[in-house]
């Protein structure tokens, strides 16, 4: 308990500084500049800070029910408190062998300046739950002054004085699971609450003392309307969250929507109809001055989440806890998805003193990352950056190959103020919602191509 | 088959000579023997027909033909192939000298269905040409796919010896005919060789369509023609109403004619009584120079190819240098023999007598259907008359949907043409399905049936375009030349006018469909010629129609439109001038070479509309607007678009996401590959499959 006030203490507040180039009209060539040299300073000259995550991800798998849509791994409906007990002591074995790994490898640690509890709905656990995940983190890693400390919290599951044992604990962002404001919508979805239960939530955490809050919408849900989506959109406009994701629905073959519907078929609403609600959204948002600044995602200047633009970075961060993927010394790695199999896992990596059987990314397949996910991000990708990290010729190619896109006008290119070329962009929304048919273009003249005698082979 | 009739054994046989045991056999062991199927190196069947004494180990067994299967162990099982002993007497009678008196050529022809191959069946069986044991249904038809189908498509041909009431021996050839018109040249060749037919009508369905084709084919060829009526002893059968059917139509007497149930075997042997009465000897005529007809010839990988023939003049013998006078190529006959009807070698082969020719010529081409044999040293004046190169009348491409088995359908389609002089075939490219074959078949069946055998006896798996048909162009410069391909019509302003072949359609209906189908058949451009009422409810209607709207699913719409009653059957009839068009489909501009066709000007725009909206379902959004156009020369008849690509699966991509988006794209990229590119648009494969297949009416 002291241990944990003191950390309070030390927190503070959010600084929005780092984030402040995105609060004013920069021209893009500025705002590529400014980041090609944060890019560089920290990739590139300092690499053991590059290698070791300053990001964490800490997965509770528990939720009220599973919604219909949802296909992560999720234990739901327990109320079985042995099993959050048990989970809790297989994750903070695991954060412990993982972290004392690191620590005998490195002895120094750099300060944590993300944390993100997801699930799931994290927000089932009771306060001393994360204190005993908190405190276990900071045995080994310290919380730098400014960082971000997100939780996902779902209507109806917390009341206020929970929200302030949370709030105590460090946590400085809600993510609160909303998907719409249409009650029957809801309920289709298999949502465990309704819109007034979220505006109850919402005052809550605003109460609570709560200044970044981020909240959750769905388009393309069956029977939704761009009239309901709009509806959904205006209503959150007046919460005046800091932050929104809205996400497209997915069906997924695995979950009861999956079985039940077929994309781009009634009920569900045609390509069009998706793609309507998808600019609405931006644009409607965009209005209301939120940036646009990744594919989902749309915060309030130096409101952007930080621990998300990690993984859009392609920075490396711990992953802890079922299912949970965990980026660090190059290696991908995703944790069993089942809670025995996560449980007999845990135990062998403790046997294996905490390091992970799983083989390093090539060069090839981070740069592939890189563009992937860079190209999600506004600000997309630097090529001043992917140029040092991956190679002049793979460069030149992804240049080559979104030339057409270009001039169909799904990307830009962005200069700095010699007129150089620094960066490439998709375009919001035309880009932004073709991205995956522009990513297969670009990688298939580039990165997926077989020939690779202009291209090193394994990370020296 | 009992030992006893095993006098020794020792050797396998006479020629290879193998020891039939290996082991521990000492003389005078009794052993146990069995006999396996003839045909079988592997053994399907075995069964034991007693034990044997061995008397020494030179002992032989007694016939050539016994032969000792490869499978046997070193024990003392021995498992010899050998035919039952009736079979060799059998063989032995083959050879035996006859004179052409006793010799009578003839076929059966039928409509589908009527009974054809089951009344073959009950001939071989009772005149114990095959054992009860080798019987199988439809025992002439040895394709599988023949007889899964229940239509004969290879001529197959059975020498059984009779001996009629009165004492006397006779050699009865039948010759079984193809009953299709694709193959009507091979048909019209058969009965050539035949001086008579047996026409089976089926007592309940009655004449149809097929029946009249076939009979005139027949009395063309001067055949003496023995009316049948088939299946009497269904419950449906009206004997009198056929009969009258027969008279009326065709004009045969019908005073006698045969009521048999070739199922039950009611009657089958008054048919052969009335072979030999009504059906004329041939003519003695083995004094002259040698004329022999090929009316069948396949191909054997070990032997070269194995020509059937029936003597007109002189003697055919083995060792003799012989001519084929059409294809003018010499050969030396290596085997002749008699079809008994598994292949019986004999020394020489009277004027008269049908069988079987070796004499290592290597390609069927070389020994076409209606060429004539003859000596080489001793030539006869002329071929004997109706000799025709094979004309193809249908084409369609065809293309591997694996591109890397381009080459194993090269090797298929070579094979084919060996045993399938008709076949033709010609490479070709097309810049949407790759590359392929253009093949010309006599007909539909026939296209279908190679498309068949190419899926189905070498495992290709195919692509084929709708069928088409060759054009006549006459060019302003007054020349003219055929096209197969309507990719290769000239420019609409370098051609005077284009032909295209017409049938001459006869169907034969119920009195009720008649109105439909004339419907039907004036859609199609039918031109209408006759209609005849050929008794009270059935009515036949005869009609000038392009072939080319004949070969597309005309025959199921005849089906459909008469409930499956009416029948149909067609002849060439030559080709006639059209108001025909090239029509081009061109998406994003670029035109489509495998969506060419060509089509009659009035319909060119309903074709062009609904390839044009068909095409729109097919082809996936891009990312931009594709405009897909039906044309003729330059003027868009029909014209729809695409609309560009929206939007894509926007997955949320956080930590665990990435390695699922990858496989996403990944996914999605292998989608792409499988498509083939038009210009800038991808067209998935499966979009040429359907549109080729389209039904290009839909009625």
């Amino acid at each position: 308990m002291k241990q944990s006030s003191s950390f309070v203490k030390r927190l503070g507040f959010i600084k929005p500084c780092l984030f402040k180039y995105f609060s004013t009209r920069h021209k893009p060539q500025t705002l590529f500049r400014r980041m090609m040299l944060c890019h560089n300073t920290s990739l590139l000259e300092n690499t053991t800070d590059w290698t070791l995550p300053k990001s964490a991800y800490i997965h509770i798998p528990f939720c009220v029910r599973k919604c219909l849509y949802c296909d992560f791994a999720v234990v739901a409906g327990t109320t079985n408190l042995n099993l959050y007990d048990t989970y809790i002591e297989h994750l903070l074995k695991e954060i412990e062998t993982t972290l004392s790994y690191f620590k005998r490898k490195y002895q120094k640690l750099p300060a944590l300046e993300t944390l993100y509890i997801g699930g799931g709905t994290p927000s089932v656990l009771s306060y001393i739950h994360l204190q005993r995940i908190v405190d276990k983190l900071q045995q080994y890693v310290d919380f730098a002054p400014t960082s971000e400390f997100t939780v996902e919290m779902d209507p109806g599951t917390f009341d206020l004085s929970k929200a302030r044992q949370f709030r105590n604990l460090g946590v400085n962002r809600v993510s609160i699971g909303v998907q719409s404001f249409d009650d029957n919508l809801l309920k289709l979805c298999g949502r465990s609450h309704n819109s007034k239960q979220v505006y109850m939530a919402w005052d809550i955490l605003r109460t609570a003392g709560f200044t970044n809050l981020s909240l959750d919408l769905m388009s393309g849900l069956p029977y939704q309307s761009e009239e309901i989506f709009r509806d959904s959109i205006e209503k959150a406009i007046s919460l005046d969250p800091e932050h929104l994701s809205c996400y497209d629905l997915i069906i997924e073959q695995s979950t009861p929507f999956g079985k039940k519907y077929q994309s781009g078929v009634f009920p569900l609403p045609s390509e069009d109809e998706a793609a309507c609600m998808y600019i609405l959204a931006s644009s409607r948002l965009r209005e209301q001055g939120y940036e646009h600044y990744e594919i989902s995602n749309y915060g309030k200047p130096a409101y952007l989440s930080k621990h998300n633009q990690t993984y859009w970075k392609n920075q490396s961060y711990y992953g802890f806890g079922m299912s949970a993927t965990s980026y660090t010394e190059m290696k991908r790695f995703t944790r069993p998805r089942k809670l025995v199999p996560y449980f007999e896992w845990v135990k062998q990596l403790e046997k294996r003193k905490g390091e992970l059987e799983c083989p390093q990314e090539s060069l090839r397949e981070q740069a592939v990352d890189t563009l992937i996910l860079g190209l999600r991000m506004k600000q997309g990708i630097s090529l001043n950056t992917f140029t040092k990290l991956y190679g002049q010729s793979i460069s030149q190619l992804v240049i080559d190959a979104s030339q057409p896109w270009i001039t169909s006008g799904h990307m830009l290119e962005i200069y700095n103020r010699n007129g150089q070329l620094e960066g490439l962009a998709l375009k919001d929304p035309e880009g932004f919602l073709l991205q995956n048919s522009i990513l297969i273009s670009l990688l298939e003249k580039s990165l997926w191509t077989t020939n690779s005698s202009t291209y090193p082979v394994t990370l020296s | 088959m009992a030992a006893d009739d095993l006098q020794s054994v020792g050797k396998c046989c006479l020629r290879c000579k193998r020891p039939i045991f290996y082991g521990t056999c000492a003389k005078n062991t009794s052993v146990p023997l069995y006999i396996v199927n003839y045909t079988g190196w592997l053994l399907k069947r075995k069964e034991f027909i007693g034990n044997h004494r061995w008397q020494n180990t030179n002992d032989r067994l007694p016939s050539s033909r016994l032969h000792l299967s490869s499978s046997f162990r070193p024990s003392l099982v021995v498992w010899c192939c050998m035919r039952e002993d009736s079979s060799i007497k059998r063989e032995e009678q083959a050879t035996k000298m006859i004179s052409p008196q006793q010799i009578r050529n003839f076929c059966i022809i039928a409509h589908i269905d009527h009974g054809k191959s089951t009344l073959a069946d009950r001939l071989l069986q009772l005149t114990n040409t095959v054992s009860n044991r080798d019987m199988k249904d439809q025992f002439l038809d040895s394709m599988d796919l023949e007889r899964e189908r229940g239509i004969t498509i290879k001529l197959q041909t059975a020498r059984m010896n009779y001996r009629a009431p009165d004492g006397n021996e006779y050699i009865l050839n039948l010759i079984d005919t193809p009953g299709h018109v694709d193959f009507s040249y091979e048909v019209s060749r058969s009965l050539v060789a035949c001086e008579g037919a047996i026409l089976v009508v089926d007592a309940s369905q009655g004449v149809e369509a097929q029946t009249l084709a076939n009979v005139y084919l027949a009395s063309e060829s001067g055949l003496e023609i023995i009316p049948v009526l088939n299946k009497v002893d269904l419950p449906s059968a009206e004997p009198l109403r056929v009969k009258q059917e027969i008279e009326q139509m065709i004009g045969l007497d019908t005073s006698n004619c045969l009521e048999i149930s070739a199922k039950t075997g009611k009657n089958v042997e008054k048919v052969l009584e009335y072979i030999v009465k009504y059906i004329p000897p041939p003519k003695d005529r083995s004094s002259f120079p040698l004329r022999a007809l090929i009316f069948d010839s396949y191909y054997d990988a070990f032997r070269g190819v194995v020509v059937y023939f029936r003597v007109f003049d002189g003697i055919l013998e083995t060792g003799k240098k012989i001519r084929l006078m059409n294809s003018q190529k010499d050969f030396e006959s290596v085997q002749v023999g008699v079809l008994a009807p598994h292949q019986v070698p004999v020394e020489r082969l009277i004027s008269g007598e049908v069988g079987y020719l070796v004499a290592g010529i290597k390609t069927v081409q070389d020994a076409r259907v209606g060429d004539t044999i003859t000596l080489a040293h001793q030539p006869a004046d002329c071929a004997l008359p109706g000799y025709k190169e094979a004309k193809p009348m249908v084409f369609c491409g065809l293309y591997p949907s694996d591109a890397d088995q381009f080459e194993d359908l090269r090797e298929a389609l070579e094979k084919l043409k060996l045993n399938d002089s008709s076949l033709s075939y010609e490479p070709e490219s097309s810049s949407a399905m790759g590359f392929g074959f253009r093949c010309g078949f006599l007909g539909l069946l026939h296209m279908e049936i190679v498309c068949e055998r190419l899926s189905r006896e070498y495992g290709l798996d195919l692509v084929t375009t709708s069928p088409s048909v060759g054009y006549y162009v006459y060019l302003h410069d007054n020349s003219s030349m055929l096209i197969q391909n309507p990719c290769e019509l000239p420019e609409p302003h370098l051609v005077d006018y284009l032909e295209e072949p017409y049938v001459r359609l006869e169907i034969i209906t119920p009195t009720e469909y008649v109105g439909p189908l004339m419907e039907l058949t004036q859609s199609r451009r039918g031109i209408f010629q006759d209609m005849k009422y050929i008794t009270a409810t059935r009515t036949s209607l005869v009609y000038e129609l392009p072939l080319a709207e004949l070969v597309t699913n005309f025959f199921d719409l005849v089906k459909s439109r008469s409930r499956g009653y009416a029948s149909m059957e067609y002849q060439w009839s030559g080709y006639r001038r059209g108001d025909l068009v090239k029509l081009e489909v061109a998406v994003n501009g670029e035109k489509v070479d495998a969506l060419c066709s060509i089509v009659h000007r009035d319909k060119a725009y309903s074709i062009a509309r609904a390839l044009t909206e068909r095409l729109k379902e097919l082809i996936p959004r891009q990312q931009f607007r594709i405009p897909v156009q039906g044309m003729i020369g330059n003027r868009v008849i029909a014209s729809e678009h695409i609309p560009a690509l929206r939007k894509d699966v926007l997955a949320k991509c956080y930590g665990g996401d990435i390695s699922r988006k990858k496989k996403l794209l990944k996914k999605q990229a292998e989608g792409k590959k499988r498509m083939k590119a038009i210009g800038k648009v991808d067209v998935p494969q499966e979009a040429f499959r359907a549109m080729l297949s389209l039904k290009q009416t839909e009625d």
